[in-house]
């Protein structure tokens, strides 16, 4: 059979994008998604998306999400690339999550508190009982009356549980500095990591890589006794200050998820014991990954705070170098590129290390 | 292309990989960290490579862009129509008319020379990481020049096997100082890295580092005075123009695992090709 | 009233220049072209104003010669800030400052050691040296417009390696590179 040399890559990725364009519109018959649907009904894969993604655009998030046929990783690649060719105008003053007017806001360590337990539109008590009917009903349990379609009334500011926890100083101080943070984006990690880069690489961290490290310390692997000292997900005014004005004004606000962690505490007998701390913040409604982010800060304390570190929650530069899933996947998925070359390489010093072993057996 | 600067990266980004570049050639094999950017194509699809490229490229260079020796692997075609459509920089599959070759895992047959600069896509810049994978680590082994274990690693595969192991990215002590991954070229083409009249620059864009063989300079593959190293090949020869010194990829022809060979190097074959006719 | 000269008019003529530079580099000791600035301040010649608006930005600091135009020329292209010779990324000078008094990196960041941009009135001055190491094929031997003092100070860095400073020494429009892996010696 005559063989020859093969062409047509470019013919072969042309293809590939045209079935690709077909099955990313499905039937044609089928309305074309939305990007206002998915933005007010796809809510959660936005946040997720725009958290991943480090950018804070809900549009931009659903649009990526459409064009991702769903795939929020994805997604968020898509929006992390479109990310890279904005020009960085000018970074913002530190956001204050105490002028949140959180539209929910729990604590576990508090029966009641100041400003109350506030649910807000949560899935937490839901019963889960896939809905088949059209349209869809509000989940219900069985004696509740259906609570009003929205909570239309303004929620008042409420002080953080933890700053109403310093007076009796039983848990460590914030431990917000002066300086200005480093950035993320703009020098490698270079280990052992100061906080601010690790909370950085944490906040676009992927979700599930995060949630298994975090369980997997609350299963003992770097067991750090925590308690949510406070869950707030409510919108917040974000401000600069251009140094044409010399003061700051405030230029939109965002949805954030702040989890306060209380954890183990630490001292000895000269220090008196302090409950210590674990924080996660992220963009959009997303309790799981706050948390999970808190839970995994307060790991990566373990040498800062004296404890032997041996678990993988506690390794900085394992789980700093392995959260980002853009660069996993990317990796990840590579290997389905072409590696003939070096295959064929293996191939040649396996058949040669044979004939030595099989030759000197004869 | 609309909307986006010169082969696609900011200014900005440009001037920082440039600095790397130039302190990269000063310390010859010395990984330089760089703050690699989210690019439209995946980490770990030659986005280090890419940046590099795109931070070095100029509207009068000609591209030469092969991946596994070849200008129409799907990749190397992706990447080249990247650079044409964001640098509108003529492009070439001849290595001959190239002034900036991208590669992933080969080094061209045909000697490169002092006008061109071949830049390397790079998975694991870190040569000792199957050894040791904190990075926080191997940056010590490599402030002090302690590369014993990969001594003792090569010198295991010897008295194992009988042979050392490493068929590709086969580590190389660059300028008597520097141990460094040459990127998974097969063993075969490491000999070409040595004395190598044109510019070698290496981007690792997923593991954020920049590395440099500048002109002229010694390159030397592992080994020992009792086991030399060995550039392997298939033993074979080409079924399309007859080269009998070339890198070979094996091709199925059959069901039944039938095989022949063909230069890996489809420009080096067809130019071979075109001189037979 | 304060009249700066231009910058660069796009930035592929920073790319021009940076290729430049990095021929410069990678071929130690022979001479390279530069596009250079038009009108530079009054402080820098040509080559050195074209080697500063192509790699100096808000990244890096740079120390000038003395002198207030120089200074606002910079900060006003570049927005790169100034800093003392002895931490400064890149070190402009006329007079060479002592090779040691410049930041030289460390052994885990060898690249941290300064570039230092030399200018000088003349490139085919000097005494004659022989030059290898790596970007040289076999030998190079040529005049370089360096003092007595250069040589020793050169070996003493030399002997720290990878630590050094990496220089380019800048005439009119012409550059020479002078990386800290050159071996030179007096002929």
């Amino acid at each position: 059979m005559a063989y020859v040399a093969v062409k047509g890559g470019e013919a072969a990725i042309a293809a590939a994008h045209a079935w690709l364009a077909e099955c990313r519109r499905g039937a044609t018959d089928v309305p074309a998604l939305d990007t206002e649907q998915i933005m007010g009904q796809l809510g959660r894969a936005v946040d997720r998306v725009m958290a991943e993604g480090a950018l804070y655009d809900r549009e931009l998030a659903a649009r990526a999400i459409a064009q991702a046929q769903g795939d929020l990783i994805e997604a968020a690649f898509l929006l992390r690339a479109y990310r890279t060719t904005l020009p960085r105008l000018i970074d913002s003053e530190p956001v204050d999550t105490g002028a949140m007017r959180p539209l929910r806001r729990v604590s576990a360590i508090f029966k009641d508190l100041p400003g109350g337990q506030r649910l807000g539109p949560t899935t937490d008590y839901t019963h889960r009982l896939l809905d088949f009917t059209e349209p869809p009903t509000p989940a219900a349990t069985a004696n509740e009356t259906a609570p009003p379609a929205n909570q239309a009334s303004t929620p008042a500011a409420m002080p953080r549980v933890t700053d109403m926890m310093g007076a009796e100083a039983l848990l460590e101080p914030d431990q917000a500095g002066g300086d200005t943070p480093g950035d993320l984006t703009m020098e490698p990690l270079d280990f052992p990591a100061g906080r601010d880069l690790r909370l950085q690489g944490l906040a676009r961290g992927d979700e599930g890589f995060l949630l298994a490290l975090a369980y997997s310390t609350q299963r003992g692997y770097g067991h750090t006794h925590p308690f949510v000292g406070e869950l707030r997900v409510g919108e917040v005014a974000v401000s600069i200050a251009p140094p044409e004005l010399g003061f700051a004004i405030e230029i939109g606000d965002i949805t954030l998820t702040e989890c306060q962690m209380v954890n183990q505490f630490g001292g000895s007998k000269a220090a008196p014991p302090q409950f210590t701390r674990g924080y996660g913040l992220c963009f959009g409604h997303q309790d799981r990954k706050a948390i999970a982010m808190s839970l995994v800060d307060r790991s990566l304390r373990a040498a800062e705070l004296g404890e032997a570190a041996k678990a993988p929650a506690q390794n900085d530069e394992f789980v700093l170098s392995h959260c980002d899933n853009i660069e996993a996947t990317g990796f990840l998925e590579h290997l389905k590129l072409p590696h003939h070359v070096d295959f064929q390489s293996e191939l040649e010093t396996i058949r040669k290390m044979r004939a030595d072993i099989l030759g000197e057996a004869s | 292309m609309k909307g986006y600067n010169f082969a696609y990266l900011d200014e900005q980004t440009k001037r920082m990989i440039r600095r790397a570049v130039l302190k990269a050639v000063a310390i010859p094999g010395h990984q330089i960290p760089f703050a690699s950017r989210e690019m439209p194509l995946p980490y770990g699809w030659g986005t280090g490579g890419i940046q590099v490229t795109a931070s070095i490229i100029g509207p009068d260079d000609v591209l030469k862009v092969i991946d596994q020796g070849a200008d129409d692997t799907t990749n190397a075609v992706s990447i080249r129509g990247f650079f044409a459509r964001t640098a509108g920089v003529a492009t070439t599959t001849h290595t001959s008319e190239a002034s900036v070759i991208q590669t992933r895992h080969r080094i061209p047959e045909v000697p490169l020379t002092e006008d061109q600069v071949i830049v390397y896509q790079v998975p694991m810049p870190e040569p000792l990481y199957r050894l040791e994978p904190s990075r926080a680590a191997t940056k010590r082994r490599h402030a002090l020049a302690e590369y014993g274990e990969m001594h003792v690693k090569l010198y295991e595969d010897i008295t194992r096997f009988g042979r050392v192991a490493v068929a590709y990215d086969h580590p190389v002590m660059v300028n008597g100082r520097y141990l460094m991954s040459p990127s998974p070229i097969p063993a075969f083409d490491n000999p070409k890295l040595d004395h190598m009249p044109a510019l070698q620059l290496f981007g690792a864009g997923r593991e954020k580092r920049i590395y440099a063989v500048p002109p002229y300079t010694a390159v030397r593959s592992l080994d020992f005075e009792d086991h030399p190293f060995h550039p392997g090949r298939a033993d074979g020869v080409c079924a399309l123009c007859g080269a009998a010194d070339t890198y070979l990829d094996e091709i199925l022809v059959s069901d039944q695992g039938d095989k022949m060979f063909a230069c890996s190097d489809s420009d080096f074959c067809e130019q071979n090709r075109e001189a037979l006719r | 009233m304060n009249t700066l000269t231009p910058g660069f008019a796009t930035p592929l003529q920073a790319q021009a220049c940076f290729r430049a530079v990095l021929k410069a580099m990678s071929f130690p000791g022979a001479p390279v072209e530069l596009p250079g600035v038009a009108e530079p301040p009054a402080a820098l010649s040509p080559a050195a104003a074209a080697i500063l608006l192509t790699l100096a930005d808000t990244m890096v600091t740079v120390s000038l010669p003395p002198g207030a135009e120089g200074a606002d020329w910079l900060a006003f292209h570049t927005g790169a800030k100034t800093a003392p010779a002895a931490d400064a990324d890149f070190v402009v000078a006329r007079a060479r400052p002592a090779l040691s008094t410049l930041r030289l990196g460390t052994y885990d960041e060898p690249e941290m050691g300064a570039t230092l941009i030399l200018d000088v009135p003349d490139l085919d001055a000097g005494p004659r040296f022989r030059l290898t190491g790596p970007g040289i094929a076999h030998e190079t031997l040529r005049r370089l417009p360096l003092d007595d003092q250069f040589l020793p100070e050169w070996r003493a860095l030399a002997a720290k390696t990878p630590l050094g400073v990496d220089i380019l020494l800048c005439a009119g429009t012409t550059l020479i590179g002078l990386p800290r892996s050159l071996t030179m010696e007096l002929l």
